[in-house]
């Protein structure tokens, strides 16, 4: 499978507007936002159609795990899938596992997870974490109106940042091509992204940008974002574009504030 | 006080709202500190114990309640069981405290949960205790083995 899927999932008090765009989406974010809701709804669609009361539109074919039934595993129920996507309730731990992450690799689906703690064996964007929020301005219908959005931007409010310290993730391109762009600061490569927190914690005084791919960075960012919020010594900034091998030009650093 | 076994394999209550829907009892919903609870997280009303109003689904049983929601009242009201925390949104971080306040509350957290303010939680899987957020998030990394040193 590739591209985005559209979904429009409606009941008489609801609708749920969005899009998926990549293989590995994960659902998180406060509590009552929708998301069993969300569910139910396009369980109950897909188990008895319109019966249900509920209305789904989607251009694509769906599939709902809800929670493990007698007499069988989750492989009983998600092997047989193909081209299509496949929405996991909270709660079923084999989400974690080695085994389901071999299948999201291999099997071709795509995958909507809803869970807020992170899935490391998993190589998900920063992009395609989500919450679901409820849009309170419509006034063209009468149901409550909720989508997705993304809970984090690659773009950092850099504030008061004077980035004196650059932790970068790589070792190699990223880290030779930052150390150029930066070439007045301290430039430290963490040698990887699960080293990043300690290559912080050393660091001196001085507020820091740390730079990492955010493009499988999902399962690392909300550990990384709550230690660098709670250093009350210095500002640390994260910034996560995806594919910095790509070219990031200082131009467009400048461009983004963090400059 | 709150004592938090963070991502280790202790034995807990895994998918606690639907241990909820069987075992919960009317006058739970009776109770002033859970109506707040639903009113702050829900933002539904508790008209009776069989009647709670939500702005979004109408008229529902407390079945319908949030998952966050129904693990902060199992969290109040039983206690059978270790619960998740990641259930929970940042929403009941809160609550969680307030009724940690009340009782020695034992949890297990997947993730890091945002509590704000002072407070005291204990980090089961080193025994360390920590009282702010600071302290709270090194003793996480820590206890998962992600520092490697406070």
């Amino acid at each position: 499978m590739n591209g985005s899927y559209h979904f429009c999932a409606k009941s008489r008090k609801a609708i749920f507007d969005f899009t998926i765009k990549r293989n590995i989406t994960v659902i998180k974010g406060d509590s009552a936002t929708g998301k069993t809701t969300l569910l139910h709804i396009l369980y109950e669609y897909l188990r008895v159609g319109r019966e249900s009361g509920y209305s789904v539109s989607a251009d694509v074919d769906y599939y709902v795990y809800l929670r493990r039934e007698v007499g069988r595993d989750w492989q009983d129920d998600l092997f047989p899938l193909k081209n299509t996507v496949i929405f996991i309730e909270e709660n079923n731990n084999f989400v974690f596992g080695k085994e389901f992450a071999d299948f999201v690799k291999h099997s071709g689906n795509y995958f909507v997870i809803v869970t807020r703690a992170p899935i490391t064996v998993l190589p998900y964007s920063i992009h395609e974490i989500y919450e679901i929020i409820t849009d309170g301005k419509r006034t063209d219908i009468k149901e409550s109106y909720h989508e997705l959005k993304e809970l984090y931007s690659n773009y950092p409010e850099a504030g008061n940042n004077l980035l004196k310290n650059i932790v970068t993730e790589d070792s190699n391109s990223g880290y030779q091509f930052f150390s150029k762009v930066f070439k007045e600061r301290q430039v430290i490569s963490a040698n990887g992204n699960g080293n990043i927190i300690n290559t912080v914690r050393r660091m001196g005084e001085g507020d820091i940008l740390v730079i990492a791919d955010g493009a499988a960075f999902g399962a690392m960012i909300e550990k990384c974002l709550e230690f660098f919020g709670s250093e009350d010594n210095r500002r640390i900034t994260g910034w996560f574009p995806e594919e910095i091998r790509k070219g990031i030009c200082a131009k467009c650093v400048k461009n983004h504030g963090i400059l | 006080m709150l004592k938090i076994w963070y991502n280790t394999g202790i034995e807990y209550l895994n998918d606690a709202p639907a241990y909820f829907d069987n075992v919960y009892e009317d006058e739970w919903l009776e109770d002033d500190l859970v109506k707040e609870m639903i009113r702050d997280v829900d933002h539904s009303e508790v008209l009776t114990p069989h009647i709670i109003e939500s702005p979004v689904l109408g008229a529902i049983t407390p079945r319908e309640l949030s998952g966050g929601v129904k693990v902060l009242i199992l969290m109040l009201k039983d206690d059978s069981f270790i619960y998740n925390m990641s259930n929970c949104g940042n929403n009941c971080a809160k609550w969680v405290l307030k009724i940690a306040e009340k009782k020695d509350l034992t949890v297990f957290l997947r993730h890091i949960m945002r509590f704000e303010g002072e407070f005291e939680i204990q980090i089961m899987n080193t025994g360390r205790i920590v009282h702010n957020r600071s302290e709270y998030v090194r003793g996480l990394l820590e206890a998962e083995g992600m520092l490697d040193e406070w």
